[in-house]
């Protein structure tokens, strides 16, 4: 059950946050909107994947504080250069998408920021 | 009918009447939706414990089923632990519960040392300690220092109210004097009091310090043997790290599909 609740709600925040920065960034048809939600189903519960096999099978590194903060900003890192990629190789289709690589860094600092400041909050 | 409806009335207020009992004798923690799955299968302990884990912490996780971390205490915080729970490992995990989400957990008992009381003290006098009953011979006194164990620094003053204290077993101090275990009084349990001297605080009854009580505390495990609710969050990686896998599969099939019919 917790487990399902980590994947889900962890994709469900980032869908929401991620298609307000996008529309934001003109990305606002279906077609559009359909390449953010596949987008995130790729990469999101794979970076929740690889955080909680961390977190399981290393957790005197990653269980807490400075350890736990750099496996996050190194998941990140990757989201954000893989979902780049996937973004720039859409620009020929997707005509709105201008600055693939700062759309995904924000899109993706957004959604983790939000998480940890609700994380903390909850 | 009335019948029927007279006897399924009285169960109802037979399974409520068990029900305040059992609240009324031990606290539960009831909040924590694992002791709530497994109440059957823990065991009450009711006792305090010192933490003392590996690299000077010990860490309180979601359930002994989950890796997910709730806090770390650093050795030397203490807890009160209410029932254990053991694991198809056989691991013991211990629940602090203190009514906060953010602060209780559950924790691995091997990093864990109890906090010397009553039940040690009974345990490392069990050879000098001897049944004898009585009650205390109350004379002038309006009210008595009830200790948890002879020695013990802490101590509750209680006046004697209607009836004397009573107590069925006891213990000859290092100075001679009789102490009397009180199994209940007046929301005392399993308290000492010195019966030459049920007045006499701590520091009038041993001025020069009591005598060491208990074992030290022992060194904690080594760096490294972290002991992890994974028995069942490793088993369940490969089923999830293989749906994950599939999940990534299809979208990715889902993009060049994507990608194909954007392109016509």
């Amino acid at each position: 059950m917790y487990l399902i609740e980590m994947f889900l709600v962890s994709l469900f925040l980032t869908l929401i946050i991620e298609f307000a920065v996008t529309w934001l960034f003109g990305l606002r048809t279906g077609k559009a909107m359909l390449l953010v939600l596949l987008v995130n189903v790729l990469t999101n519960p794979l970076a929740v994947l690889i955080n909680w096999l961390c977190r399981v099978y290393l957790p005197e590194i990653v269980g807490a504080g400075i350890g736990k903060l750099i496996l996050q900003l190194v998941i990140e890192c990757a989201v954000v250069l893989g979902e780049a990629m996937i973004y720039r190789s859409f620009r020929r289709e997707l005509q709105q998408i201008k600055r693939p690589f700062l759309l995904s860094f924000l899109a993706n600092a957004a959604s983790w920021l939000c998480g940890t400041a609700l994380n903390r909050l909850l | 009918m009335r019948k029927w409806m007279g006897m399924l009335g009285m169960f109802i207020c037979f399974l409520f009447c068990g029900l305040s009992v059992k609240a009324d004798v031990i606290w539960e923690p009831y909040e924590d939706s694992f002791y709530r799955n497994h109440w059957e299968e823990c065991e009450h302990v009711d006792r305090s414990y010192r933490a003392n884990g590996p690299g000077g912490e010990v860490i309180l996780y979601e359930s002994p089923e989950s890796a997910k971390e709730i806090t770390r205490w650093e050795n030397s915080t203490s807890g009160y632990i209410s029932f254990t729970y053991t694991d198809a490992n056989g691991v013991v995990w211990g629940v602090y519960n203190n009514g906060d989400v953010r602060e209780s957990g559950w924790m691995p008992m091997e990093y864990m040392v109890v906090v010397y009381d009553s039940i040690s003290f009974a345990e490392e006098f069990a050879d000098v300690i001897v049944e004898e009953s009585g009650a205390l011979d109350a004379g002038d006194y309006t009210e008595v220092y009830f200790y948890s164990w002879p020695g013990a620094e802490h101590a509750i003053s209680m006046p004697i109210e209607s009836y004397v204290p009573e107590y069925h077993r006891v213990f000859v101090d290092e100075k001679g004097r009789r102490w009397g275990n009180v199994s209940y009084y007046y929301g005392m349990r399993d308290s000492w009091i010195c019966l030459d001297a049920p007045l006499d605080a701590f520091y009038e009854l041993w001025p020069e310090g009591a005598p060491q009580r208990g074992e030290e505390i022992p060194e904690p495990p080594a760096d490294g043997d972290w002991i992890v609710p994974g028995s069942v969050e490793e088993n369940k990686a490969p089923f999830v790290a293989l749906i994950v896998g599939g999940v990534v599969l299809v979208t990715a099939l889902l993009l060049v599909i994507l990608k194909k019919s954007m392109k016509k």
